[in-house]
């Protein structure tokens, strides 16, 4: 089934709209949850059109361009500013497509999730719906301008779901958050014009086409550098992780489920689609270091978080541990040459962005229905809250990468590509070992707080616990059944990208 | 040929599926789903086990893969359907079945049935789709699920602190070698491109450092898994866990894993000396140094806990003794010799288990020291046990005996050829049969012997838990024996052809070597020894404690032999150390430098302030109203110096684009 009809812009059209519309309704209005989560379904059913012409060509046939090599497709262009050479231009591959669909899939669930949301409810679902159409922009966006104004567009409804919905320290936290980034931003803005001025061009397609668009050499290196510091921070990776606990401590469930599952994804997006894809043939220098970060994000996030009480932070620095994984993953796949360490890496991007909403899901949970989310606090909590700790075992065992689930798919290849590269680059894949000790530390942390916060005997004096709501469970049995389907399937989506990182690598 | 094995992994997998979602509104909690999905993998491996043996018994063993698929990129993922795989899965199938008609009557009082036997089944399909893997990452991928359900399992009763604690070592120990596993299979991976297990036997990994790094990489997993020294701590506490657990994870199969996993790779094992040598010794080692934490355990389910690490020392030993003599070139029946005692040592450990479970299930307690005398009140039980010790103890015509007798004859051969240091090794597992036997009556008689010590009132338990026990009496009995009237377990599986013997052959062999003598005697002697202890009360068994030795032994091995300890210390003073440590430097390092930065940003920023102030507050309070109403204002404001660099950012962009436009239009 061909399908010519702009799919992309109709789902940014959608969200942008959505987003004022709902502003047209009164406060208190019951009816906003209703339209903000039934017009998220649009974006939603649109992405996954998107996702299946990318995982299933056969079923779905979208239009597609060429460039450098790869296709993109769902291909659409028009004038923007002509002057400039601006122009609205879309695409998506099967780099950006998922992530599209991860995008619109966390939207709407942290949507569900939120339905209890008392304060702002209208101006919350609004931010939320803004925030789907910025970060789905930026996976979308084929030019480098529109590109730079979704990726600074995301940073204000982020902003403000800290700074109005947010916990205690949320002047701080949003401060902090907007400061990083925005420090960062500038480092990506001037990537982008010197990608302009080299190539004379802001279309991504362009640019591909053009090939070694920028002289090899010393600039080029710079180039990379910032880049990497830019898309980085945004990642995060060690040592510019910093804003990410805060952040992510002081955010609204919904605010940390779009932050940690498609918000960091920005940054391994920016870091596969510029530095790898735009710049091929900088030093292995570079990548080393790369892979260095990587490594050291792994194994310094898992160790902080088996120091953590406050079970969001926890997670938070489990995200820091996790992207890890794809930054080793690009590092290693470019030093040695090994596309599973590459498909791993982006694979990861969606791994991630399931496991982490969903543990995000459960740590909010605490927070709304037992009052807190210290596990010094929560002992022996599974006998009264049953459901909840139910998800969060798997979600545990997800993020800790037990095998049949999501998790490990990325991280095995990742870990495969690793001793592949490292092989070819080093001389002996046993290096692997290093990243690969965050495997018991991982699991050690998580089944740590297990034992802490839901088992162990009850305590006396605890107070009253809620267990999850059926808003609750919904979205969280959604997330659960991806993360199995693709832990047992993982070819489903793993092979269509694996097929494109063979172009890439 | 064999499509339909499929069913034998997949239908436990379908009644978890069916449990977790409708095992609730049962009114067993999904009992039944459970017991017919076991009965359906029993009855299916029973048929696919007639089928390879009516195939290979006489000629080439089968090997077969079925149900192939690519579980990503050039990855392929199938059952591998062999002599080895088929008796694996008829064992395990059996066990499972048995064992989950024993908790229909065990369990029968818990309020979490439902999450029971969903935990159940999905073990049984990790323990199939282990023995069934056509290659080591789906092998990986079960083998942590079996891992998954033992820790669900050992936690089962999580409201006990001692339960939940036990539950996570397990977890955590078995990862410490479930790293290097995969780290081992990647190097695989990695040299031959291929996961596959047959390709893999066949090929053999080319010569160089790790053709010895990966055997003993894939070993640390099953040192993980099989509880060997130095991963063995974590068994004695899995023990938490209900006894049906126990019996059947911890005793008859997944803890057996380890041992498939040598023989699945036993080829690069055998390629390697260093790596044969090390498995001896870890093999050898482990089972004298768990039998003798045995001797001085009450705990009922303990000592059969170091009696199961212990016994699969001696499987481990088996396999190394026959790695070590093929590199050199030599014929060996020890891997047929270990997988013999394998199967024997399921079926008699399992018993084992469930008469402990019957008699926890009578008197209420674990302790041995308020039991005695309940011979007469539980019969089946006692009779049923003693089936078990004796065949523990590898007393003819036992099924222990045949075993355990053709293990220690491997490492005899091998220390023939080797000199001392296996010679020795031999007389250690001549003492251990010697320390088996003795705590195996040990146990019987302070359970069923003299009178009851303690205020305990027990009674048979129901026939739902008998039969089962009656069955694997059975098995311990004869199981054994099956072997040698079809001539040697050698026509079942074998490594490196098959071994014709008929059986009187097999039995003159036994019979006339001096070695069998040995170490039978060393079992006569144990018993002896227990039933002058514990059951005629002639010597008492403070004389042990006597000497200051003896108390220094008792001492040193009541907190097995610190290890326990150590382990904890290291992971409390050094992993936590580690991370207290990286917490201080991310809250005070790395948190410091930004926040300073921004102080010292705060400081010019004050200078401009004024400038702020009248510029661009108006259209920051602008952006606050649209986002955040009216009445918002007021909060928009206090989050102070915010609102300035949205504003810069929003002239930012219209600065740069301004910039270009004029750039581009050539208007400077």
């Amino acid at each position: 089934m061909l399908i010519d009809f702009p799919i992309i812009s109709s789902i940014l059209i959608v969200s942008l709209l959505g987003t004022l519309l709902i502003y047209l309704f009164p406060a208190g209005d019951r009816g906003t949850k209703w339209f903000a989560v039934l017009l998220s379904l649009v974006p939603l059913a649109l992405s996954t059109v998107l996702l299946l012409g990318i995982v299933a060509p056969g079923s779905v046939e979208l239009t597609s361009i060429s460039a450098g090599g790869q296709e993109f497709l769902a291909y659409e262009k028009a004038e923007w500013i002509p002057q400039a050479g601006i122009s609205f231009e879309f695409g998506v591959d099967q780099l950006s497509g998922p992530l599209v669909f991860l995008t619109s899939l966390l939207t709407t669930l942290g949507m569900i999730f939120s339905w209890g949301e008392k304060h702002r409810t209208k101006e919350f679902f609004a931010m939320l719906l803004f925030m789907q159409a910025t970060v789905a922009g930026v996976f979308v966006s084929l030019d480098l301008f529109l590109f730079f104004v979704f990726w600074e567009g995301g940073l204000l409804p982020m902003y403000f779901l800290i700074a109005v919905w947010g916990g205690p320290k949320k002047k701080y936290a949003s401060m902090k958050f907007f400061l990083f980034t925005q420090a960062a931003s500038l480092l990506v803005l001037l990537g982008i014009l010197v990608f302009y001025w080299m190539s004379g061009t802001f279309s991504i397609v362009e640019i591909l086409n053009q090939g070694q668009v920028i002289p090899l050499g010393l600039y080029t290196d710079l180039l990379f550098f910032a880049l990497l510091l830019g898309f980085g921070t945004k990642l995060p990776m060690v040592p510019l992780h910093t804003w990410l606990p805060d952040a992510h401590v002081e955010a609204p469930t919904a605010g940390s489920v779009l932050l940690a599952g498609v918000l960091l994804k920005m940054g391994g997006y920016g870091l596969i689609r510029f530095n790898v894809q735009m710049l091929p043939g900088v030093s292995d220098g570079l990548y080393v270091l790369v892979a260095v970060i990587g490594i050291v994000s792994i194994v310094y996030g898992a160790f902080v978080c088996l120091a953590q009480d406050d079970l969001k932070r926890l997670v938070a620095f489990s995200s820091v541990s996790h992207m890890g994984f794809v930054t080793l993953g690009i590092g290693a796949a470019m030093l040695g040459g090994s596309k599973l360490a590459m498909a791993g890496a982006v694979f990861q991007l969606f791994a991630h962005g399931l496991i982490s909403a969903a543990l995000f899901m459960i740590a909010g949970a605490l927070g709304h229905n037992v009052g807190t989310r210290l596990i010094s606090k929560l002992h022996g909590a599974a006998k009264r809250i049953p459901n909840t700790a139910g998800f969060m075992m798997v979600a545990f065992m997800a993020s800790l990468g037990l095998p049949g689930l999501v998790g490990f798919v990325a991280e095995f290849t990742v870990f495969l590509g690793v001793y592949e590269g490292f092989e070819a680059f080093f001389g002996s894949g046993l290096w692997v070992l290093i990243p690969a000790v965050a495997i018991v530390i991982t699991a050690g942390y998580y089944l740590f707080a297990m034992q802490r916060a839901m088992f162990g005997p009850e305590e006396e004096d605890a107070g009253e616990m809620k267990d999850l709501h059926s808003f609750e469970i919904l979205p969280l049995a959604v997330l659960m059944f991806f993360i199995a389907l693709l832990g047992i399937l993982p070819y489903l989506l793993f092979d269509p990208i694996l097929g494109w990182v063979g172009g890439l690598v | 040929m064999f499509e339909y094995a499929l069913l034998i992994v997949a239908a436990p997998l379908v009644a978890f599926l069916l449990i977790i979602i409708f095992g609730r509104w049962t009114r067993q909690g999904g009992a039944a789903i459970a017991i017919a999905a076991l009965g359906t993998s029993f009855i299916v491996s029973v048929i696919l086990f007639a089928q390879v043996l009516g195939l290979g018994a006489l000629g080439a063993p089968v090997s077969e893969e079925v149900f192939k698929y690519n579980w990503i990129g050039p990855i392929e993922f199938g059952l591998l359907i062999d002599n080895v795989s088929a008796l694996m899965m008829v064992l395990v199938s059996f066990l499972c079945l048995i064992i989950g008609i024993y908790s229909l009557g065990y369990m029968a009082e818990d309020k979490s049935k439902t999450r029971y036997y969903a935990e159940f089944v999905l073990f049984t399909a990790g323990m199939l789709g282990t023995v069934s893997a056509n290659n080591f990452l789906q092998f990986l991928i079960f083998w942590e699920t079996m891992g998954l359900c033992s820790y669900l399992l050992i936690g089962f009763w999580y409201e006990k602190s001692e339960a939940a604690s036990a539950a996570k070592k397990a977890f955590m120990v078995t990862r410490v070698g479930d790293m290097l596993l995969l780290i081992g299979i990647m190097a695989i991976f990695a040299s031959l491109g291929t996961f596959n297990i047959v390709e893999i036997q066949a090929r053999g990994i080319p010569a160089g450092a790790l053709m010895h790094v990966i055997p003993l990489l894939l070993f640390a997993g099953a040192v993980g898994k099989s509880a060997q020294f130095p991963l063995h701590i974590w068994l004695p506490d899995a023990m938490e866990g209900p006894t049906t657990v126990s019996a059947l994870i911890h005793a008859a199969t997944m803890v057996k894993a380890g041992v498939f996993l040598v023989a699945r790779s036993f080829p690069l094992v055998a390629a390697s000396d260093i790596a044969s040598i090390t498995v001896i010794c870890i093999g050898g080692f482990t089972a004298i140094f768990a039998a003798s934490m045995a001797l001085v355990a009450f705990d009922i389910k303990r000592v059969l806990a170091y009696s199961t690490i212990s016994q699969i020392g001696y499987m481990i030993l088996g396999l190394g003794a026959a790695a070590l003599l093929f590199e050199a070139g030599h014929a060996s029946h020890g891997f047929t010799a270990s997988m013999y005692h394998l199967m024997n040592h399921a079926f008699f450990k399992a018993l084992l288990f469930l008469a402990a479970g019957s008699v926890i299930h009578a008197v209420g307690t674990n302790d041995m020291r308020v039991m005695g005398g309940l011979h007469s009140k539980m019969k089946i039980t006692s009779i049923a046990m003693l089936f078990g010790a004796l065949a523990l103890s590898g007393i003819p015509p036992f099924s222990g005996f045949w075993s355990k007798d053709a293990i220690l004859h491997e490492v005899f051969v091998a220390g023939e050829m080797y000199g001392a240091i296996f010679t020795f090794i031999w007389v250690a597992g001549v003492i251990t049969a010697f320390l088996t036997a003795f705590y195996a009556f040990r146990l019987w008689f302070m359970t069923f012997a003299g009178k009851t010590r303690g205020d305990i009132h027990p009674h048979e338990s129901p026939r739902v838990m008998t039969y089962p026990l009656i069955a694997l009496a059975v098995f311990a009995l004869i199981s054994g024996m099956l072997a040698v009237v079809i001539g040697g377990f050698g026509h079942l599986v074998t490594f490196g052809g098959t071994v014709h013997e008929g059986t009187m052959e097999l039995l003159t062999e036994i019979f006339t070597s001096p070695l069998t003598y040995i170490t039978l005697f060393a079992a006569v002697a144990g018993i002896g020894l227990a039933y002058i202890v514990y059951c005629k009360q002639r010597v008492s068994s403070e004389i042990f404690v006597s000497t200051s030795v003896g108390r220094g032994m008792q001492k040193l091995l009541q907190n097995r032999y610190y290890l326990d300890a150590a382990y904890r210390g290291f992971a409390l003073h050094v992993g936590m150390g580690i991370a207290r440590a990286a917490d201080w430097f991310d809250r005070n390092v790395i948190d410091g430098v930004v926040n300073g930065s921004a102080k010292l940003g705060l400081l010019v920023a004050r200078g401009s302030d004024a400038v702020d102030r009248k510029g661009v507050d108006g259209a920051v309070d602008g952006i606050a109203y649209v986002v955040t109403g009216s009445s918002n204002r007021a909060r928009a404001r206090q989050t102070g110096q915010i609102q300035a660099y949205i504003a810069a950012m929003v002239m930012g962009m219209f600065v740069v684009a301004l910039i270009m436009l004029i750039y581009l239009s050539g208007g400077w």
